[in-house]
């Protein structure tokens, strides 16, 4: 009963928990990514592009 | 537990997330399949994730999906607080004649909501009385029900003062008892657990009608009504899985969870409802919960962060019970003062409001929105309503309400009678509470409640308790028919035992034209031991869902046919259950219109020594068909031993008034009492049962003699006359496969010049109940002229000590000792059984033939009619040890 306590806030944005967790390490709010699956569902390689795209523009701005 | 302190809070986020994003994108259905396929990984992984039984101690049905309420409330409360007080009031003035008389308040007080509910939306009535719902009301909350029956204009203020006081008619039964209000009860539900475990195969016999073709199912359905204390009884849960196996979506289940039972708190360190939710779901039933009433559902709208919920789950039910007793300060303290956060969002409550904050078995909204999902849910699963609520609600917490003795309260002082009807805005004024008895109150027959009352009832099909009296009849074919005959006639030199003389009896009415059809042949396992696989094929086992593989024997004349058409009701191993099952097919003329004849055929001594109280509520229940004990006889089911050897059960069986007993012998003998039994109960409509005693020896079975028709069936005939050249005489009395020892005893007897007329007594429960009746008339009026019982008539003209010998206890011969007349002795099984050959055992309980001869012989030689020579050269020829121990001692 312990997650009575745990209020689920995120349900707007549909990704399983292992892409969660991945965002999570990784910093990324996954309110700014673009979903590719499934009825917007946020795949791995959705937060993976993400990152590359946000690198490449930091990389690109840098030059 | 380790597993469920929160060690990573946002991993766990991360999938609740998840979950909730599924919902929301892609549906419940969705979900679930996540949800079944992240067991069935973690079952092939051998993960010990077990899947939980339980949810929140919240209500099931969520606010947003409670239905409009259909009823008018103000109207409904008034007739519940009409009803409440006028409950009340009948036990309370009961007991103020008479303080013995007792009663219970606060079961009914703790229902009220629950039955009203019931009662203006869903029972459904019918004009027969046989096509409506089947409702099993707790037997404890009868005050209630007939409360309600004044209201409605069934039951007067004369019968209501006759509540618990029944001697001379016209009384109200303590609790629902069919046998004293036949036109009213329709079930015993005391003692507790026989309620719900009836309930469960009636809903089962519902849908084997059904499914024959008997009577059609409509939308009836069996609402069973008990108490959360009631469930510690094996009978209420025991079966559970057969409602479900059976797919009895035409069950609901009601549990009145009041924490309490008479004592105490059911569970005080634990929620009783979080019990019985997990007992439930894992017996795959509909559960839902009714624990909050509409006060609470702000509250838990606004408790975002769950610690209102967490608190609701942590407390136990000892403490629920007291927040009840002690009112709404000690609540605010005790309950929400655990987590100053919650106190704070009770703050703008009053300690009345917090008070008033109810439970959900009190809310008819929430009740309603139960009752209508579980009659709407169609996922072939039975239901479960628990319901929370407190005992004695509305008699006020100094009163009685949640009281440690509620249940035993049955009076009330003056000013709690005054908060009572403040409380339910009685009008009756104080001077009428002091000057007399506690008043009745009902409503003008132009009052709004009155018309509401009887609009619903008519709306509904008819007022509820009514049991159906007018019963069809049957005609039973004559002993002539070949349903008998082949009985009549005797085996010649085969050799058969009675079971199978009985089995071809019940094979005969199984294909008669018109009773084939009513014939219910109800077996707990072990239908082979009594030679009745033969039946499988030809009537089929009754199987809901049909057959779904091909039996192992299914190339044999006589393999295992399982059926939705099927007629037998092989019911598996549990003697309640097969019970619970005849009463219901016993009880089909009155709850269905449609009369059934069934036969539950049993191991005799699992019969009423296991199942007693259902054979006592049967008797209750006024159900017609036979009980059969198998493999009966202490001796005669010989290799079994101590815990199957019957030699009590026809004692047992005769504490039931309306329970007709017989321990036949032969094949004649049991056609004659089947068909005089069928006669009885469906064509002269005697309301009785009938129990017979089968065995499993073979021996050859004689034509019935000339004129033993009348004696089989009042309990005993000559058998076999004695020498009419021997002036020395004696009696011999015997039954079951005892009685062929009686008839060798005769052949040894003849060494000694002594003759035996050798009488077979079917029933020496049937001859003491006829004597009884006989001296009680004699008592009564002794001017008048009595034909004496049957027995006395039987021998009194005959010569010589009378020696009866039984394989059941020595009390079975020995109760008609007073109407014998002349020197008696018996021989019987008393003690424990245990397994050897039959003549050992015959032998080691003294009940065989030479114990007999040797027994007569020490008769005659008492009245100085052989001499004590012959007694000791019948010692030494039979082997009698006069040392040898007391089979009762060892």
């Amino acid at each position: 009963m312990e997650n009575d306590t745990i209020t689920v806030t995120g349900h707007q944005i549909h990704a399983a928990p292992c892409v969660r967790m991945l965002a999570r390490t990784l910093g990324v709010n996954l309110a700014e990514v673009e979903p590719s699956g499934l009825k917007e569902r946020i795949v791995e390689e959705d937060v993976k592009n993400f990152v590359r795209h946000v690198m490449d523009e930091r990389k690109r701005k840098s030059e | 537990m380790k597993d469920t302190v929160e060690i990573d809070k946002s991993e766990t986020q991360e999938w609740l997330d998840a979950l909730a994003s599924v919902v929301d994108r892609e549906g419940e259905n969705r979900a679930r399949f996540l949800f079944n396929s992240l067991h069935s990984y973690s079952d092939k992984q051998g993960l010990n994730i077990a899947r939980t039984f339980n949810t929140a101690h919240r209500n099931t049905i969520a606010v947003s999906d409670e239905p409009d309420y259909p009823g008018n409330l103000d109207i409904e409360r008034k007739l519940r607080a009409a009803i409440r007080w006028n409950s009340i009031a009948m036990v309370v003035r009961a007991n103020a004649k008479d303080k013995s008389i007792g009663g219970h308040l606060a079961s009914y007080m703790s229902s009220s909501t629950l039955y009203e509910v019931g009662f203006n939306h869903f029972f459904k009535g019918s004009p027969t009385r046989c096509e409506g719902d089947l409702v099993y009301f707790q037997g404890h909350i009868s005050p209630g029900i007939y409360a309600r029956s004044y209201l409605e204009g069934r039951l007067s203020e004369e019968q209501l003062d006759r509540f618990r006081r029944e001697v001379g008619g016209g009384g109200l039964p303590s609790y629902p008892h069919p046998y004293l209000m036949p036109d009213y009860w329709q079930f015993s539900t005391v003692s507790m657990g026989l309620g719900p475990i009836q309930a469960i195969y009636q809903a089962r016999l519902m849908k084997y009608l059904h499914n024959r073709d008997l009577k059609p199912l409509g939308e009836r359905k069996v609402w069973a009504f008990l108490g959360d204390g009631e469930c510690d009884e094996v009978e209420t849960l025991g079966a559970l899985n057969l409602a479900s196996r059976e797919k009895l979506d035409n069950l609901i289940f009601v549990i009145n969870c009041n924490l309490q039972r008479l004592d105490g708190p059911v569970r005080g360190n634990d929620r009783v409802m979080e019990e019985l939710e997990s007992s439930f779901l894992g017996s795959h039933w509909n559960v839902i919960k009714v624990v909050w009433g509409s006060g609470w559902d702000a509250l838990l709208e606004s408790d975002h962060d769950g610690r209102l919920q967490r608190l609701m789950n942590e407390t136990v039910d000892g403490e629920y019970q007291n927040f009840k007793a002690q009112g709404g300060a000690y609540t605010r303290r005790h309950f929400f003062g655990k987590d100053p956060e919650l106190l704070a969002r009770v703050e703008h409550l009053s300690d009345q409001d917090i008070e008033e904050l109810t439970r959900g078995g009190h809310d008819s909204l929430k009740i309603y929105a139960a009752y209508q999902k579980a009659v709407k849910t169609t996922n072939g699963k039975p239901t479960v309503i628990l319901a929370h609520t407190v005992k004695g609600y509305g008699m006020g917490s100094e009163h009685g309400e949640a009281d440690m003795e509620a249940h035993n309260i049955k009076t009330m002082e003056l000013e709690g009678l005054k908060r009572l009807r403040d409380r339910f805005a009685i009008p009756v004024s104080d001077e009428q509470l002091k000057s007399g008895p506690m008043p009745y109150y009902r409503p003008g027959n132009d009052a709004p409640e009155t018309d509401y009352l009887h609009a619903r009832r008519t709306l509904l099909g008819g007022y509820l308790p009514a049991r159906n009296t007018d019963h069809e009849t049957l005609s039973i074919p004559a002993l002539d028919d070949k349903v008998f005959t082949a009985q009549l006639k005797g085996t010649g030199e085969r050799k058969i035992s009675s079971t199978m003389a009985f089995v071809r009896v019940l094979t005969g009415l199984t294909k008669h034209k018109q009773l084939g059809e009513r014939i219910v042949p109800i077996i707990p396992d072990e239908a082979r031991t009594f030679g009745m696989e033969g039946m499988f094929r030809q009537l089929g086992i009754y199987a809901a869902g049909g057959q779904k593989y091909a039996p192992v024997d299914a190339g044999q004349i006589m393999y295992y046919r399982e059926d939705i058409k099927g007629q037998i009701l092989e019911e598996g191993i549990t003697e309640a259950g097969a019970m619970a099952s005849w009463i219901a097919a016993a009880t089909s003329h009155a709850n269905h219109g449609k009369m059934l004849i069934p036969f539950y055929i049993y191991y005799a001594m699992f019969g009423f020594q296991r199942i007693g109280d259902l054979a006592w509520a049967a008797g209750d229940m006024l159900t017609r068909g036979f009980m059969v004990g198998g493999t009966a006889g202490r001796t005669t089911i010989n290799g079994e031993g101590l815990q199957h050897q019957d030699g009590h059960s026809h004692l047992m069986a005769s504490a039931i008034p309306n329970c007709r007993t017989y321990d036949p012998t032969y094949g004649y003998e049991i056609a004659v009492i089947v068909q005089h039994g069928l006669k009885e109960m469906y064509e002269r409509h005697k309301e009785c049962f009938y129990y017979l005693t089968i065995m499993n020896e073979n021996y050859a079975h004689p034509a019935m003699p000339d004129g033993a028709q009348e004696g089989i069936i009042r309990g005993m005939y000559l058998l076999q006359a004695g020498e009419d050249d021997q002036k020395t005489r004696v009696q011999l009395l015997g039954s079951g496969t005892i009685l062929r020892e009686a008839e060798a005893a005769r052949e040894l007897l003849l060494d000694f010049d002594v003759a035996a007329d050798v009488w077979s007594v079917t029933s020496f429960n049937e001859l003491r109940r006829e004597a009884l009746e006989y001296d009680r008339q004699r008592f009564m009026k002794p001017q008048e002229v009595y034909e004496k019982p049957w027995l006395t008539q039987a021998l009194e003209n005959r010569s010589g000590p009378v020696i009866a010998a039984t394989d059941y206890m020595k009390l079975y011969a020995d109760q008609v000792r007073a109407w014998v007349p002349n020197d008696y002795y018996v021989l019987g099984t008393d003690g424990f059984g245990r397994s050897d050959s039959r003549e050992q055992l015959r032998a080691f309980f003294e009940v065989d033939r030479y114990y007999i001869a040797w027994m007569a012989l020490v008769a005659l030689c008492e009245k100085g009619e052989v001499s004590a020579d012959i007694v000791e050269q019948a010692m030494n020829r039979f082997n009698i040890e006069p040392d040898r121990l007391s089979p009762l001692v060892s």
